[in-house]
């Protein structure tokens, strides 16, 4: 099994899209997080005490803006790792070195591990490192000493993390690369944003926005800037983990039955 | 070097409604490389897919050494596949290699000793997105090598292959079965292995239609004799007399199954002034065409 999970993490390592979109994912949160810091500081000067975003939660909005925005990063990359041995057919070299199909859909799982890890890190670091001097400068402080704000760059961490198995998940049921890259960030941008909103017009109905993965993603951190602009009730940290790595889980278990037994022809 | 045993027992894989193969088998011995032959789509990437665990047969089952595929530990050592070409255009060819090694118990050197096999140290660090068809198809050969493997399968090796490069080739798949390994390689055509294989088995439209040596594939070429004679008439009434005769030319007559003895005595017999006399044989390609096309 170690030979295997090895044999992924090369497999990552010895092309360039691991860095490439981590790159993009720290210059997208970093412009988020600072543009957001800015607008809302000054936009609340502007409008006066009464519209403003209360410093704390601003402070937690800014240092978020990877799970709210930047998730889309690891779900690609995610996603990409398992489609692309499909796309460019290298799934049989795969498949010939460890014919155990199943300890080849593990490693790969496994193998994403660190790589996800290192983008909840980058994705943390990138929104602290824009977001604390705009906060600093347009607004109340970077509220460092406050620790909900280090609470909520942890657990970020932890929440892009959990977003790109939720991308290797997708990517085992759906091997079409194209499909399953541009499906996810339709559902994530699109879709799951207009079903909250249109939820959170009905009482009945109101909880179950919860339980979508992009307000899963949010409810890790503890903060967002839907919840922020009272969308959306968020769950529990700990169950919005549960329930993201569970779709991708579910997902991945799903493919492992279907697109991994599949012959190879 | 102990080549193992492959053995394609009774293989039969259906796609939905289309039968890609149907009840094949034969063997592959080592010491001995085995040509498997037959048109485009008649089923010898199938049967080599369903050999290496990449496609589940619909029955029957395939062996090497007497094992299935997925149940042969580390199966890089046991048996190098060189497939249809495959890899991601973004990797070196170097680093395809490293991706595999740790599957096959192997380091960064024997990596680099398996590109050297297949004459490619020059390109080992380039990216294989600007590789043309014959250096991927060296590249799939070294993945095959990697394991040092006691069995070779390679499916169309020679496809974008420049004369040099098959002649290469050629040396290198006589030298492992030479040493003992056991080679099973797929073609289109006969002419290509000819030089190569000492076993043909010949599959069309999805069933094994012969399997032998290839010496006793020659011994199944007929033999004709051809005679010229610018005397048309005669030639004709002689082809009329004579039910295997048949006339290629209204100068030109061809006699199957008959030596040049006999068809110049004739000749004489008939008063045929002869101007051209001439044993010709079927041709092994031809052998294979008639073998193929009696499938239809």
């Amino acid at each position: 099994m170690s030979a295997a999970i090895r044999s992924e993490i090369r497999k990552i390592l010895t092309t360039r899209l691991w860095w490439a979109l981590m790159l993009a994912m720290v210059v997208s949160v970093a412009v988020l997080a600072g543009s957001l810091a800015l607008a809302t500081a000054l936009g609340g000067e502007a409008a006066g005490d009464e519209l403003a975003v209360p410093p704390d939660q601003l402070a937690l909005t800014v240092y978020s803006a990877g799970v709210t925005l930047g998730y889309v990063f690891p779900v690609a990359f995610g996603a990409i790792v398992v489609t692309q041995e499909f796309r460019h057919r290298t799934i049989q070299t795969a498949v010939l070195a460890e014919p155990r199909r199943t300890r080849v859909a593990i490693a790969k799982l496994v193998a994403t591990v660190p790589f996800a890890l290192a983008y909840g890190v980058a994705s943390s670091a990138a929104a602290l490192a824009a977001g604390a001097p705009a906060l600093a400068l347009a607004g109340d402080g970077a509220m460092l000493d406050d620790p909900a704000t280090w609470r909520t760059l942890g657990l970020g961490a932890v929440a892009m993390a959990a977003w790109m198995l939720v991308g290797v998940g997708f990517g085992t049921l759906v091997t079409n690369q194209v499909a399953v890259v541009v499906g996810l960030i339709v559902w994530t941008q699109i879709v799951e944003p207009l079903v909250r909103i249109a939820l959170g017009y009905w009482e009945a109905a109101a909880p179950i926005a919860r339980f979508l993965p992009g307000a899963a993603g949010e409810a890790v951190a503890g903060a967002s800037f839907y919840s922020a602009a009272g969308l959306s009730d968020l769950l529990p940290a700990w169950a919005g983990l549960a329930v993201l790595l569970g779709y991708g889980l579910v997902a991945a278990a799903i493919g492992w039955r279907t697109s991994f037994r599949r012959d190879l022809t | 070097m102990d080549g193992p045993r492959i053995e394609i027992a009774g293989l039969t894989k259906r796609f939905g409604a289309v039968t890609a193969v149907e009840d094949a088998s034969f063997v592959a011995e080592p010491g001995r490389v085995t040509g498997f032959l037959g048109p485009n789509g008649a089923g010898k990437s199938t049967t080599l897919r369903a050999l290496l665990g990449l496609v589940a047969p619909t029955a029957g089952d395939t062996f090497i050494g007497g094992r299935r595929y997925r149940d042969v530990p580390r199966p890089a050592t046991v048996v190098g596949a060189q497939l249809e070409p495959a890899f991601h255009p973004g990797r070196t060819a170097r680093d395809h290699l490293r991706v595999v090694a740790p599957l096959a118990g192997k380091d960064d050197a024997r990596c680099d000793e398996a590109l050297a096999a297949v004459g490619m140290t020059e390109a080992a660090n380039r990216r294989v997105g600007g590789f043309s068809m014959g250096m991927r198809q060296r590249l799939g050969l070294a993945m095959a090598l990697l394991g040092e493997p006691a069995a070779l399968v390679l499916d169309e090796p020679a496809n974008g292959l420049d004369p040099a490069g098959i002649t290469w080739m050629r040396g290198f798949v006589r030298g492992f079965a030479a040493r003992g390994g056991t080679v099973l390689l797929s073609s289109h055509l006969l002419g290509e292995v000819e030089q190569t294989v000492d076993d043909v088995v010949v599959i069309a439209r999805g069933r094994i239609r012969h399997a032998s040596s290839l010496a006793e594939l020659r011994a199944l070429a007929h033999q004709a004799t051809t005679l010229r004679s610018p005397d048309a008439a005669r030639l004709a009434r002689l082809a009329e007399d004579w039910p295997d005769a048949h006339l290629a030319a209204p100068t030109e007559l061809v006699v199957p199954r008959a030596g040049a003895e006999e068809v110049g005595a004739r000749a004489f017999a008939a008063g045929v002034e002869v101007h051209g006399l001439a044993e010709t044989g079927e041709t092994l390609e031809q052998v294979f065409l008639r073998l193929t096309e009696d499938a239809a």
